[in-house]
This record gives C-alpha cells, structure tokens and sequence, in this order.
C-alpha cells in the first residue's frame, strides 16, 4: 500500500518528461531544443502497445511482503488527446501521463526557464544539457535534461524529489527508443529508487520500469473503445 | 499413541455433527461469494474507485480487478473477521473441544473408553491432538473453500482489496487499495488461514480444558465461549484511546489476553510477513503457545485426577 | 494362590456421605461372585474403584495384584468389563463400536468379534447405527464389548437389568457357560436375587458401604435357620415334643404334618428326640432356603429398612 503512490508518482513524474523531446538541426537554442523534443511524435493520434511495468523496491524498505517486486503486463491503448486504456488480466493502476504524449512537457516548456547548461558529443552526435527551472517566482525543483542532437529524443533526466519523510534524494532516469513507423518511440524507461524514498535508513537502491514494444502507431482507435 | 489418536480422528470424522461447522463455513463463503459473482460489474467499478481512490483522474486503473483471491479476502474483511473468528469458529472449537470430554462424559462413553487399558493421559493427548487437527482443519476448510469458489467464480488474478483498519471504525482511509499480484496475495492469504487455524486451536485448547472438569458439553462450550468473549470486551475496551482514563485497567492487561493474541492471522494481512510482522507474529504465537499448554497441562491434571460418576 | 479381586480397607467419601466403608474383600480364581446390596449401598462405586474410574480415598482396590488407580493399567488388559448401563458410540455400528474398543486394548482378530457378536446374538445388526438398538441390545452389545479381550475377569455391573425374560436367562446361561467351561472369573453386581443365586458360586452382601456378609453361596444358605416339614402319626404330640427342644424356634401345623424351624444342623437332633418319645416319622423334608431370604436378614440385621433387594 504505501509502495503504490511512491511509485506512481516516480514514474508519472519521468514518463510524462520521456515526450518533451525535440528534433531539429544544428545549435539551436534551450527553448527550441526542449520544443523539438516535446514535438518529436506530436504526429501520433493513437496507438496501443504491449507493456511491462515492474517495480522493485529496494532492500530494507517498509513495503508490504506482497508488494516488494511486481511486475505488470498489460496492452496499453491511447488516443489523444488524454484517453488511455490498459488491457491485462491483473490490475494495473499507471499514471495517466505515462502514456498521454507531451501533456507535461508541454507545461513545462510553456511555464518552466530553460536554458542551456552544457554540451558533449558522443559518436559524433551532440548531446544537450537542457535545465527547466520553475516560473519566476514559483518554488519547485530545477530539472536537468539530456536531449540527443540528431533525434531529438530525451535519453536521461534528473530531478530532486522528496519523501514523505522530508528527505531529499534525486530521482535518475533514463530512456531507451525504437524507431516505429517512422516515430521514435519509447522502448524502456527506468529510474533509479534511492533507499531514502522508502525510510531514513534505507540505503539500498530500487528501481522501476516500464517496456513498451509492439508498437501500432495511428490505428484509427474509436472513442468507444475508451468508454468504461 | 497414534492408535488411540486414529481412534479418536475415527469418532469425530464419523459422526455427522462435525460437518455441521464445515457445511456452516461454506455456505457463509457462498452467501458472501455468490452475490459478489452476482454483481460482479458493480464490485468491478468499486474496487477500481477504491485503486483511485484520491488519485483523481490522473491515473488509469485497468486490467481485470476481481479474481479468484478477492473471495478468500473478503472473508477476512473487518470486522466480518472478528465475527467469524472469535465467534462463528470459536463456538464450533468450543463446542467440539467441549464435546471431547463433558461430552463423552455424560454419554458414559468416557466410562466404557477408561475401563480399557490406556493410560489417562495418552486419552487426553490423542483427544488433544485430534481437536486440534479438528479446529486447524476447520480455518483451512474456510480458506480452501473460499479460494475453490473465488476461482471457480472469478478466475485467476491479482488481489485489489481495501480493508477498513480495525482501529478506524467507519472513517475514511488514508490510501485508496493495494494490488497485491496473485502469487503473493495466495502466500499472503494462506499464511491468515494457518495462523487462524492456530488461533482457534488456542479457543479449542481453553475449551477442552474446560471440559476437562465439567460434566456437560453445552456447560463446558458455554463456559468456553464465555470466556472468550468476555476476552474480546475486555480487549476492545483496552483498545479505546489513552485519554479515556477510566479504561487504563484494561488497556494494561490487554496484551495478555488470549484474544488479543488470537488476531495474529490479521498481521499477514496488514504487511505480509515482512521483518516487523516476524517480530509481531513470533510474539502472538509465543502467547498462543503458552496459553495453548496451560489450558493442556490443566486440563492433563484434572482428567488424569478425575472420578468418572457417570 | 493370589485373589483376582482384592480390596485392602477400600473407602470412598463424598462429602459427608461414606460411600464405601473400609471394604475388605478377595475374590479367588474361578469364581463367580454376586456382589449384593441395596441401591446406594456402594457396589457400583466399589466397582468403580476396582477398575480406576474412581480414586479411593483409603485403601486399596487390586486386580490380579495390580492397582489401577496406582497407574498399574496394563492390568486392564486381562478384564473385561460392563459398569452400569452400556455407554457406547450411537453414531457408529455395532462391530464399529467393538472394533474401536478392540483397538484401545491393543487390537484383536476381526474373527474374534464375530465370535462376540454372534455369542450374543447381534450378529444379524453388527452394521446398524447403535442409536437404532433397543435396551436389551445395548446391554448385548455392552456385554460383547467386555467379553472381547477374552477375559481372566469379567466385572458386571447389573448385565441383566433392561433384558426380557429370554435375554434373562440368556445371560443365566452364558455367566454359567464362562465360569464353568472358560474358567472365567466374574464379578458380578445383580439386582436379581433369584439369578444371582442360580448363577453365581460366592456372594458379597454390602450395605451402607460396608461388606456385611461374604461367603459361598451354598454354605451361607445352610446358616442360620433351617425350615423343615415332618410327617408324623401324632401331630399334637410331635407339635409338645419339639417346642420342649430349646434349639428349635417356631412349630406350625400344616394339615397333618408340622413344619418347623430349627438352628441350623440341628434338624436331625429333632427327629432323633421325636422317635425318642415313641412317633412315628414318617417324612422330614428339608425346605431349601433362598437367597432372599438371606438378603432380606441380612439387610434387617444390619438395619437397613429396606423390602426388596433394589
């Protein structure tokens, strides 16, 4: 019971961050690189895909027995502009941005500062450190984003979070892609669970997933589908 | 041993009084089961409330909610489980434990069994673990039959259950429902079943202490139960908040009642055996055993002592 | 050669009342002892004591040497036993009744509880529930049971009461048949005078507790009084002769004969004094005393106010 939100919230908080990616050409700026990235798959309408979701928590946590590792198998289905279904013979409770493209990234591009505090080229791709910090005059935590220059997808980010024990700890997460019918989507995302999380004297590492495969992209999925 | 222990599992799997407590079990299970299975829809859409419950929209709640564990579960729902534990089994227990001796007593079979040549207290530990066996197999009856029918009405699944915490009454919950994954919510129910079963070998042991020194079933399973209720008031009211100050007396002999220890199967339910619930679990059954072997040395002493006048 | 039966200054207390009263008593090998007195007189709780049921408060109470209540149960082995009415399982069969009691003296072959079926004739109900038997098959059924283990001793406690008068002589018959062909030594308790001395070759007489009268049957009968009729030419004369004699009590006409009572072994001193004076006898015919008649003296020597042996 208590593991639930701690790991919903995780991974709403990361996946909804996987669409604000962007694409785009040379030594653009902070705002367009983060734009591109938030506009990558703006041409997917629909699409469903087989998914893993698992989640493990780490050693020494106060997680229920029953909850410590699982895993979830589901179909996920999605049709802009917000409506999600998940098909599994087990339940499975995901945060709605997970799946819904660009909703988050979106306000945060609008809303967040942006600016660009760093650059490396990998393989001869550079790879863009993009940070968003909250509104002037708002409080919040500053995000740091890795944006690959050539497919403008985002392969890591990092943000401090807290428990709800006060404690501060950073949440690592990272973002692996396939190329789908012409859109990169995402394959695997996975973000480290620091122990402190879970309890102030937790000092071992969780970790939660979610792999996405079987892609069918602009399917033509009816609302009716959705209805419940 | 075992022969008078083969003959004692004999007696009481052939006479038909003692499936009268199964045959109760399972038409509780199916009274509660059936329509659940009836309304499935409407369970359906609940349970996804309670998954979401607080979450707002931002979650999606999906796959299938109600499966075979939710029956075995729901048994187990507070306070439905202080009913059928501390009086639904506790009184088939009490009655078969009181049966055991007062009951042959008055028959006179008592008489006719203590003419042969075993020793008094070979008799009183073969009906001892006969009762035993008897008041296990009735929490496992209960928890086999609930997850017979929960499958045989729901399939196979994960658990989504939210239970009311017994300290909350009728307040809302903090957190709406957990998903407990099949595999785990099988261990998780299995491991309540057996230590319930525990539990009401502890309410059989007192009752068959009882019976050890009166000559009436009904007046041994009576003064049994008693007892146990009387356990449970007292307990309930050390239950009530320190700043009711009158009830301090009973607040301090609260974690020495036999009642109080009996509920350790609702510790796999709240966490699952995890290393708190170890400690906690280890602890209540240190209680029960105790308790289990005062209520049989006592009742050894008054049996083996006892004049048979009937 | 060591009594079967012995009992060293047995008492039993309940409360104020002394339920048995310091009871000394041996029954030897081979013999079938009836064990006489009142309701309340103790025998039953004597009975009891023999066989462990009840603790003794003094004394002791020894089968075949061996104390029961001491712990010495092995002993059981060797004595079959009936106390009070039959107590058996009424949900179970008759040989299902048997087979279980069978067992708890260690096993015997299944054959030999046909031969006690059919030796008391329920062969044809041996699988009808004991609940659907009548009294009298109970007691058959009670009386297989005892006779099961092939007993050295076999202890009765009032076998006959509930049976018709066929069952009556039934068991006459096969208390005969166990003393004289089996050797059987039997203890039996009998409301039934009149059985108990066709039956029986020693009895106990108890009252208020205590053992008031013990012995062969056959000697007992012959103590005391003896009743007589004579047949003699001169009635009157006869009638003056004997109540002249100081050892003959009470003289009565009866038509032309007189019947006398006289001190025991003094019947021939009488006929010897009546031809002295010159008459005729023509017949002296002993009467036969009875077992009833010894009881009823007994009892009113000893104060009990009773009319009838129950």
């Amino acid at each position: 019971m208590l593991a639930r939100p701690r790991y919903g919230v995780t991974l709403a908080t990361l996946l909804a961050i996987w669409a604000a990616v962007p694409a785009l050409g040379a030594e653009p700026s902070a705002s367009q690189i983060l734009k591109r990235a938030l506009d990558l798959n703006s041409g997917i309408v629909d699409y469903t895909a087989r998914a893993r979701a698992e989640f493990h928590a780490p050693e020494g946590a106060d997680v229920p027995e029953g909850q410590r590792s699982m895993v979830f198998d589901f179909r996920v289905l999605f049709k802009r502009p917000n409506q999600v279904k998940i098909e599994a013979n087990q339940p499975v409770m995901l945060p709605r941005q997970l799946f819904a493209f660009g909703n988050l990234g979106t306000t945060i591009a609008r809303e967040g500062r942006v600016s660009l505090v760093g650059k490396r080229v990998v393989d001869g791709v550079p790879i863009y450190n993009v940070q968003v910090a909250p509104p002037e005059g708002t409080e919040g935590a500053k995000m740091l984003f890795w944006i690959h220059g050539a497919k403008w997808t985002v392969l890591r980010m990092k943000m401090p979070a807290s428990g709800g024990n006060q404690q501060s700890f950073e949440l690592d997460i990272a973002w692996t892609y396939a190329r789908v019918q012409g859109y990169y989507v995402p394959t695997r995302i996975s973000v480290s669970l620091p122990g402190m999380m879970f309890g102030p004297n937790v000092w071992g590492q969780g970790r939660a997933s979610l792999t996405m495969t079987d892609w069918r992209i602009n399917v033509g999925l009816k609302d009716s589908v959705f209805a419940r | 041993m075992l022969a008078l222990v083969r003959i004692e599992l004999s007696k009481l799997y052939r006479r038909r009084g003692t499936y009268v407590s199964f045959a109760c079990l399972a038409a509780l299970v199916l009274l509660v089961a059936v329509p659940i299975s009836c309304y499935k829809e409407k369970v359906d859409h609940s349970l996804r409330d309670e998954l979401s419950s607080g979450m707002g929209d931002d979650w999606v709640v999906g796959g299938k909610v109600l499966a075979g564990p939710f029956v075995p579960r729901v048994m187990l729902f507070w306070p439905m489980r202080k009913l059928v534990v501390n009086i639904l089994l506790a009184l088939f227990a009490a009655m078969a434990g009181g049966s055991a001796i007062a009951g042959e007593y008055s028959a006179g079979t008592l008489r006719t069994i203590l003419t042969r040549p075993p020793a008094r207290w070979k008799v009183f530990v073969a009906k001892f673990v006969v009762m035993a066996i008897y008041a296990a197999s009735l929490a496992i009856f209960f928890g086999l039959f609930a997850f017979i029918v929960g499958y045989a009405l729901f399939g196979r699944g994960a658990l989504v259950f939210a239970d009311m915490p017994a300290d909350m009454g009728s307040g809302p919950r903090p957190m709406g429902a957990p998903i407990i994954q099949e595999g785990a919510a099988v261990q998780m129910l299995g491991q309540a079943y057996l230590l319930m079963g525990v539990s009401i070998i502890a309410a059989m042991s007192l009752a068959l202490f009882v019976s050890s020194f009166t000559s009436h079933p009904l007046t041994a399973a009576g003064a049994a139960l008693g007892i146990l209720l009387l356990s449970t008031i007292v307990g309930t009211l050390g239950s009530a908040p320190k700043e009711i100050e009158f009830l301090a007396f009973f607040r301090t002999i609260r974690p020495y009642l036999l009642t109080t220890h009996m509920n350790l199967y609702e510790i796999p339910l709240a966490r699952g055996l995890d290393q708190a619930a170890r400690v906690a679990l280890t602890s209540s059954a240190g209680w029960l055993a105790g308790y289990c072997a005062a209520f049989f040395a006592g009742g050894l002493l008054v049996f083996r002592r006892r004049d048979i006048l009937c | 050669m060591e009594p079967v039966i012995e009992c060293q200054g047995l008492t039993k207390r309940y409360g104020s009342l002394l339920a048995v009263d310091h009871v000394d008593l041996a029954v030897g090998r081979g013999e079938v002892f009836g064990f006489l007195g009142p309701n309340g007189a103790g025998k039953s709780t004597t009975i009891r004591m023999l066989l462990g049921l009840i603790r003794p408060d003094a004394g002791r109470a020894l089968l075949f040497g061996q104390s029961v209540a001491a712990g010495q149960r092995r002993v059981l082995k060797r004595v079959g036993a009936l106390v009070e009415s039959p107590a058996l399982y009424d949900y179970l069969s008759g040989r299902k009744n048997l087979e279980i009691l069978s067992d708890m003296s260690g096993g015997c072959p299944r054959k030999r509880i046909d031969e006690v079926l059919e030796l008391v004739g329920l062969s044809g109900r041996q699988k009808d529930r004991v609940g659907t038997y009548s009294h009298g098959m109970r007691q058959r059924l009670g009386l297989a049971q005892a006779l099961l283990p092939k007993p050295e001793l076999l202890v009765l406690d009032e076998p006959a009461t509930g049976l018709d008068p066929e069952g009556i002589v039934e068991i006459r018959n096969l208390l005969r048949y166990l003393g004289e062909s089996e050797q059987m030594t039997i203890f039996v308790s009998s409301h039934l005078l009149h059985e108990v001395q066709a039956t029986c070759t020693d009895v106990g007489l108890l009252s208020r507790g205590r053992l008031v009268t013990r012995g062969r049957v056959a000697d007992l009968l012959r103590q005391g009084h003896l009743e007589a009729t004579i047949g003699i030419d001169d009635a009157a004369r006869g009638r003056e002769v004997l109540r002249s004699l100081p050892f003959v009590l009470a003289v009565e006409s009866e038509d032309s004969a007189l019947r006398v009572r006289v001190e025991a072994e003094r019947l021939a001193d009488a006929n010897r004094a009546l031809v002295a004076a010159g008459l005729a006898v023509s017949a002296l015919v002993p009467r036969q005393g009875n077992l009833e008649e010894l009881y009823m003296s007994v009892m009113t020597e000893a104060g009990h106010a009773c009319s009838s042996a129950d």
